[in-house]
């Protein structure tokens, strides 16, 4: 039986999901929608590095 | 120490009339030891709290290209440099428990510099931390009188010669780039003999301070080695790494220093040679990212085409960032970019003002940069818009239109601002005419203290030798008061950062920001700590401004806030209250579990909040150049979700998802929050709720909301996982 684990290498814990089953494609976006969780471009910054952005450096990827 | 001239350092400068270089070696067999040192920028924080955050730590970890590029063409003469990395000193310093004061690491550097076994020590150079490498060098000269000191770098390069003259234990300094100067001087040094016909060198004759013609350019920079990464032990593990992409801006802008360093002339890597350099960092380091270097990679098009294509076609995937001009693209480059794994640009529009692009010479047509900076957000790239205030030329006016620039660019989410206050850089077009009426007072601009205050024994060495330390100085400006101008640049980087989409609602309602900044500064006064540069940058980076910004704004008229102001302004109330209420790191500290209990809680600064109105839909609007309509008054529910250390994304969700996050209190097992959750859920056809529920799990999960913990903290032992049914693996 395919399992699924939520928890990444090197966490401590981790939960394996045995996976049954696949969803249907109408399931999947029955549960897609109900248990929605979308992007906002809202973001925050929360320490104090905004003053310490360096000229000529372009900002890192994330 | 060096306060002033009549003190002079007693160690014995190396003279070419008294054939100095012979002290470089202790006998005529012995090869030349090299001991090159990198340019201190964690230095420029003092503040035990900067210190330790996200912005200094990548500054520290900084790789020194310029002096892994010379220790490779050092390398090539037989001469295996060793490298020190002052960072890593002053971090070292840091945690010895010394007292954080830039002059004593100074003393501490030299200290550890005269315990090498080197014979010459060249010190790269810049602006910021041309005090600390000065002092660095004089006490290492007392420690080491028979050293020979080169300096080298941007800073040193223009103000050669009053170095030399104010500070005789700097012997050398090499202008420009020294890829070839460099082994040359080290050949003669180790041959004994007389360095004065190395082109580039400032030296000393007969006490006097002598310069020889410039040496030639390299021009062909494939034929430069790979720079000695392998010499600078912090390279691995990382995941960034810079590489120089090429050389030369011809643009002649009046501030900007780097021009003439690199004198105009623009060279580029081939696309073969790069992408060569580029796999074989691959594979010695787990590069992610390359920071490719050039002052203006864009100005060439037909030779960026090339390389973005070249890219393109050997397939790597490499993702990499650069510099450009924003008139130096356009919108099929920018694609060509994209596509090629450009992920991150730097633009310097500098000005918002027409005016002052004309007097600055860097004449930007400015609806051109606001459409290309558009385009390279819109194309995926992490996008910086740097801009500068305190031209002496320059107005009220002006300057609302620069910060207007800046706040019609935050409807791009991945777009940086920066504004900085201008520094005179030494040998600039704007220095050279303003030298005569330069003055030193205590308004710091971040180019020269990003995060330190000037002590006394650094002020009077600034103060003693203006023609050296430029850069500390200021330009008057006659229509601008240089202290309003430095608080508008704290005040513009964290409410952009931080309020952005409050600013953005401001800007639609009233088209000028600067009314903003005036009306908080008229109400903030008292609260703000004017002294010094450094106190008000650090009240504007933390929580102390954040809380009194939303108080602020709550303290007026509510007829003067439009409804985006309005809702954006219950959500800052939120997620204060929210984050005043976290406990912090310690989800699990109080609870007890037993021994095989696996946990569900929220990740840190996950929050989930429930609205009065939909601030998200408020975003999209915001973005979109549309009007408030009846959706923005929807009640909503967001979760707050981390994505770095310090950037905390929002994310809409579900009440059934808000439902199952609140489960996760880090008290409840994984089982428990499955089996009540599923207990709130309804099946659909062959749908049960115990699907529900591990989806769920998954999802959330993977959206890095929530995380699996147990009450062993100290526990090395990771327990085999829980294991639960579930038919979701679609989902």
């Amino acid at each position: 039986m395919a399992t699924d684990k939520v928890g990444k290498k090197g966490d401590k814990y981790g939960v394996t999901l045995e996976l049954q089953r696949e969803l249907t494609p109408e399931e999947a976006d029955f549960v897609a929608k109900t248990l929605e969780m979308t992007a906002s471009a809202l973001r925050l910054h929360l320490k104090d590095d905004v003053a310490l952005e360096k000229p000529n450096k372009p900002k890192r990827p994330r | 120490m060096w306060p002033s001239k009549s003190q002079t350092s007693p160690s014995v400068p190396v003279d070419v009339s008294a054939n100095g270089a012979e002290s470089v070696r202790d006998n005529g067999a012995a090869p030349l030891k090299v001991c090159l040192v990198s340019i201190p920028t964690a230095t420029d924080f003092e503040d035990p709290v900067q210190f330790e955050s996200e912005g200094v730590r990548e500054t520290a970890a900084d790789i020194p290209l310029g002096v892994l590029a010379l220790a490779a063409v050092l390398e090539e003469i037989g001469i295996v440099p060793q490298i020190v990395d002052s960072n890593a000193w002053y971090i070292e310093y840091l945690h010895s428990g010394a007292r954080l004061n830039r002059s004593s690491f100074s003393q501490y550097a030299a200290g550890r510099l005269a315990s090498l076994d080197a014979d010459l020590f060249g010190f790269s150079t810049i602006c910021n931390s041309y005090p600390i490498t000065i002092q660095t060098a004089g006490h290492l000269k007392e420690l080491r009188p028979s050293a020979v000191t080169l300096f080298g770098g941007p800073q040193a390069s223009v103000v050669d010669l009053s170095t030399l003259r104010h500070f005789p234990f700097v012997d050398f300094i090499l202008r420009g780039e020294a890829d070839r100067s460099l082994p040359e001087l080290a050949t003669r040094l180790a041959g004994g003999l007389a360095p004065e016909t190395v082109p580039g060198i400032t030296y000393r004759r007969a006490g006097e301070a002598r310069r020889n013609p410039d040496a030639p350019l390299p021009v062909e920079l494939d034929e430069l080695p790979l720079p000695a990464f392998h010499l600078y032990p912090m390279v691995s593990p990382t995941r960034t790494i810079p590489l120089e992409l090429g050389r030369g801006c011809p643009f002649g802008c009046t501030f900007c220093s780097t021009n003439d360093f690199f004198r105009r002339r623009f060279r580029l890597k081939s696309p073969a040679n790069l992408i060569r350099e580029m796999d074989l960092l691959t594979a010695r380091y787990a590069v992610e990212y390359f920071d490719l270097m050039h002052d203006m990679f864009t100005v060439d098009r037909r030779r960026v085409v090339a390389f973005c294509e070249a890219m393109i076609e050997s397939g790597r995937g490499y993702r990499w960032g650069c510099s450009a001009r924003t008139d130096c693209v356009d919108r099929e480059l920018i694609e060509l970019m994209a596509r090629a794994g450009c992920v991150s640009i730097f633009f310097g529009v500098e000005s918002g003002s027409p005016r002052i692009q004309k007097i600055i010479d860097k004449r930007l047509d400015l609806n051109e940069a606001r459409s290309n900076v558009e385009l390279t957000t819109r194309n995926g790239m992490r996008t910086t818009v740097s801009t500068i205030v305190g031209f002496p030329e320059e107005t009220l006016d002006d300057v609302k239109a620069t910060v207007g620039f800046l706040a019609e660019s935050l409807r791009e989410p991945e777009l940086v601002t920066q504004l900085h206050l201008l520094a005179p850089l030494a040998g600039t077009p704007l220095e050279v005419q303003y030298r005569d009426r330069l003055v030193l007072e205590d308004v710091y601009t971040d180019m020269s203290h990003s995060g330190w205050v000037q002590g006394d024994r650094e002020r009077r060495l600034i103060s003693a030798y203006p023609d050296v330390f430029q850069n500390f100085y200021a330009i008057p400006t006659p229509h601008l008061d240089r202290r309003y101008l430095q608080e508008l640049r704290e005040f513009i980087l964290r409410t952009t950062s931080r309020f952005r989409w409050m600013l953005a609602a401001w800007q639609d309602r009233c088209g000028d920001l600067l009314t903003l900044y005036d009306e908080w500064r008229a109400w903030s006064r008292g609260l703000v700590p004017h002294q010094r540069g450094c106190d008000m940058r650090r009240y504007y980076g933390m929580w102390d401004f954040d809380r009194d910004f939303v108080r602020f704004l709550r303290s007026r008229p509510a007829q003067e806030r439009s409804e985006f102001e309005g809702i954006l302004l219950d959500f800052d109330e939120a997620l204060l209250q929210v984050i005043r209420e976290e406990p912090g790191e310690s989800l699990t500290a109080n609870v007890t579990v037993l021994e095989s209990d696996v946990r569900l809680a929220l990740r840190p600064h996950v929050y989930v909040l429930r609205l009065a109105s939909d601030v998200t839909r408020v975003v999209e609007l915001l973005r979109a150049h549309q009007p408030p309509d009846e959706s923005v008054h929807r009640p909503a529910l967001v979760a707050t979700r981390r994505v770095s250390e310090d950037e905390i994304e929002v994310v809409k969700i579900s009440p059934l998802t808000a439902e199952f996050l609140e489960l996760c209190d880090g008290r409840l097992t994984v089982d428990d929050v499955l089996h009540r959750f599923a207990a709130m859920c309804t099946p659909v056809g062959s749908l049960t709720a115990w699907d529900m529920a591990t989806c769920a799990l998954r999802m959330t999960y993977q959206r890095k909301l929530i995380q699996v913990v147990s009450g062993e903290s100290d526990s090395e032992c990771a327990r085999p996982p829980e294991s639960y049914a579930a038919s979701c693996s679609a989902a």
